[in-house]
């Protein structure tokens, strides 16, 4: 009883433990706090999110300046078409110790807590399929030997929406597998300013305090699922992706029930987030767009009407 | 979870607490207007407080059993927006025991400390409420203090004398100007309670009480002589008796019903 009083008083400290992070993160980061908040969510779910934005817009400082906050392990893939599955998970080595030849696994960067996948689009299939089944899986098998990866583990892929000559996007079954794609924004005219008054000063941006450990954070997952939420939120979750389905007017295809489980699960991070032990209606409205807006096929009125998805989203959340 | 259970009856209380004072403040407004009402009709003290009980008593049962079924969860929430999603969450998860149930419990319970019977009140209903009563109470004073019958008011509008409690049988048929002078059945009530028919009817008169003295009356005469006085008439006036008499009082009763008939 004591144990669970002292635990829900640390739930209380929820709040200020976040808002220090963020904090923390924009030290570095200018601004960009939906996709601070919306990397955080994909991290609290354990699932993994898909960046998409122009270039030099900081997705890489951001990540990992999370990953210092959070105090975990960040690699880097820069994805290209000569990319090799082996060079993301690591391959066997011959290695000769006392005059005995041995193979040895070499560990690839995905060994790491936080991966940054940068365009991915680039990437070939084959090597694509391997870094997705990395993260769907939280393992990796090399010949017979299956090496799981250490958690938590979070892939962040970036792709450009420009310069799409020479690509391959992504299919749609691999794109569902990102519990949020994350729209990253031109920062605004005076957070500009303080970006170009941080980087280019003499010196150099200032360094990060780790505020949470792993283990807190794998603590914080599991917190994420046991928030509860109410039966007609959780109905509104459910007709909203159902209505992807059905609004054959503007989609073509709709979001699959993965859509409707990253829904709840991203709601129940958000509300965690801000403090709040229990889902709001409003959680489920602001996830529905990073969680939907990769997952549904607009038909081509709706293309042709210049309407995106996030349009069709907010359509389909006002009725 | 129990705590959480005897959370939301401790919450039901609360409504069923605000269901009787709302069927209890509406009661009292038909207590009042039923006696506000009665009060113009000349009906026994008795009745003037007990038919206004009676339906403000009925009214309030209706009214605490409608209230009790519409009783909701939803009522608690609209009347707390603060606690709405959280109650509902509490509620539609009791069977969860894990830690953040038990933080949204201790959570909704500091909540729920400033949610009392006040919040779901409708004050502004109240307010209404108590002042339509206060007017009534004066209205009901003044009414009593005129002694309004309504009974008594030549009420202009033909139609309206029927609902007079009483009248409804008499006033029941047209108006009263369509009634014939001559209808003596409305008058005088049914013709043949009075019809006597030819049955002989003897008739026994005690002379001692129409005999007159006329002896006496002389004396009296001379005594009041005697004394100088005034003459009395003490006996019965010959005249009254006379044709000329009954001629006048004939025609004072044609006239009079001349006057009847022009109204």
């Amino acid at each position: 009883m004591v144990k669970n009083i002292e635990n829900v008083r640390n739930i209380e400290k929820l709040k200020e433990t976040f808002s220090n992070v963020t904090k923390e993160i924009s030290k570095v980061i200018v601004g960009q706090e939906e996709v601070i908040e919306q990397v955080l969510i994909a991290i609290l779910c354990d699932a993994n999110a898909l960046l998409e934005s122009y270039p030099g817009l900081g997705k890489t400082t951001m990540v990992k300046t999370i990953s210092s906050v959070l105090d975990l392990k960040f690699s880097r893939i820069q994805n290209t078409p000569d990319l090799m599955p082996s060079d993301i998970i690591g391959t066997y080595v011959i290695e000769e110790d006392k005059g005995k030849k041995m193979f040895r696994f070499q560990k690839g960067p995905i060994f790491a807590n936080i991966i940054l996948a940068d365009e991915i689009n680039r990437a070939t299939p084959k090597t694509q399929s391997a870094l997705l089944e990395a993260m769907q899986e939280k393992q990796v098998t090399v010949g017979n030997q299956t090496f799981p990866l250490e958690a938590p583990f979070f892939v962040l892929a970036t792709q450009n929406p420009i310069d799409m000559e020479g690509t391959y996007p992504l299919p749609e079954a691999q794109v569902d597998r990102f519990l949020l794609k994350i729209l990253v924004a031109y920062p605004k005219f005076d957070d500009e300013m303080e970006i170009i008054n941080r980087f280019t000063k003499e010196e150099a941006v200032r360094e990060v305090k780790s505020l949470l450990s792993k283990e807190s954070l794998v603590l914080l997952q599991q917190l994420t699922r046991q928030v509860p939420i109410a039966d007609d939120i959780k109905k509104r979750a459910l007709e909203v992706v159902a209505k992807t389905r059905t609004a054959k007017d503007l989609i073509e295809y709709g979001a699959s029930p993965r859509a409707s489980i990253g829904l709840i699960l991203a709601a129940k991070a958000k509300a965690l987030l801000n403090g709040r032990k229990y889902v709001s209606a409003k959680d489920i409205e602001d996830m529905a767009y990073p969680v939907l807006r990769h997952r549904i096929i607009l038909n081509f009125k709706a293309e042709r009407d210049g309407k995106t998805a996030d349009d069709v989203i907010k359509e389909l959340l006002k009725n | 979870m129990d705590r959480i259970k005897s959370l939301f009856i401790e919450v039901k209380g609360e409504m069923l607490k605000v269901a009787f004072i709302n069927s209890f403040l509406d009661a009292i407004m038909v207590f009042l207007i039923a006696y506000f009402v009665i009060s113009f009709f000349n009906i026994r003290l008795l009745y003037i407080i007990l038919m206004p009980g009676v339906f403000a008593m009925v009214f309030f049962f209706i009214s605490m059993s409608l209230n009790i079924k519409r009783m909701r969860l939803k009522q608690m929430e609209d009347a707390n927006p603060q606690v709405k999603e959280m109650l509902r969450t509490a509620h539609d998860n009791m069977s969860q025991d894990n830690i953040m149930m038990a933080a949204l419990f201790e959570e909704l319970k500091g909540k729920m400390k400033t949610v009392s019977t006040g919040n779901l009140m409708d004050s502004r209903r109240i307010i209404v409420r108590v002042i339509s009563a206060v007017a009534l109470v004066f209205l009901i004073v003044f009414v009593s203090a005129i002694s309004i019958d309504l009974e008594k008011i030549d009420i202009p509008f033909d139609k309206l004398r029927f609902m007079i409690p009483g009248k409804e049988e008499i006033f029941a048929e047209g108006s009263l100007a369509e009634l014939a002078f001559n209808e003596t059945e409305v008058i005088y009530g049914d013709a043949s309670v009075a019809k006597l028919g030819n049955d002989q009817i003897d008739l026994n008169m005690n002379p001692s009480l129409s005999k007159i003295d006329f002896t006496q009356v002389s004396e009296a005469e001379d005594e009041a002589l005697r004394q100088g006085g005034v003459v009395q008439e003490i006996g019965a006036n010959p005249d009254a008796f006379s044709s000329q008499k009954l001629l006048d009082d004939a025609e004072q009763a044609a006239n009079y019903t001349q006057r009847i008939k022009d109204i």
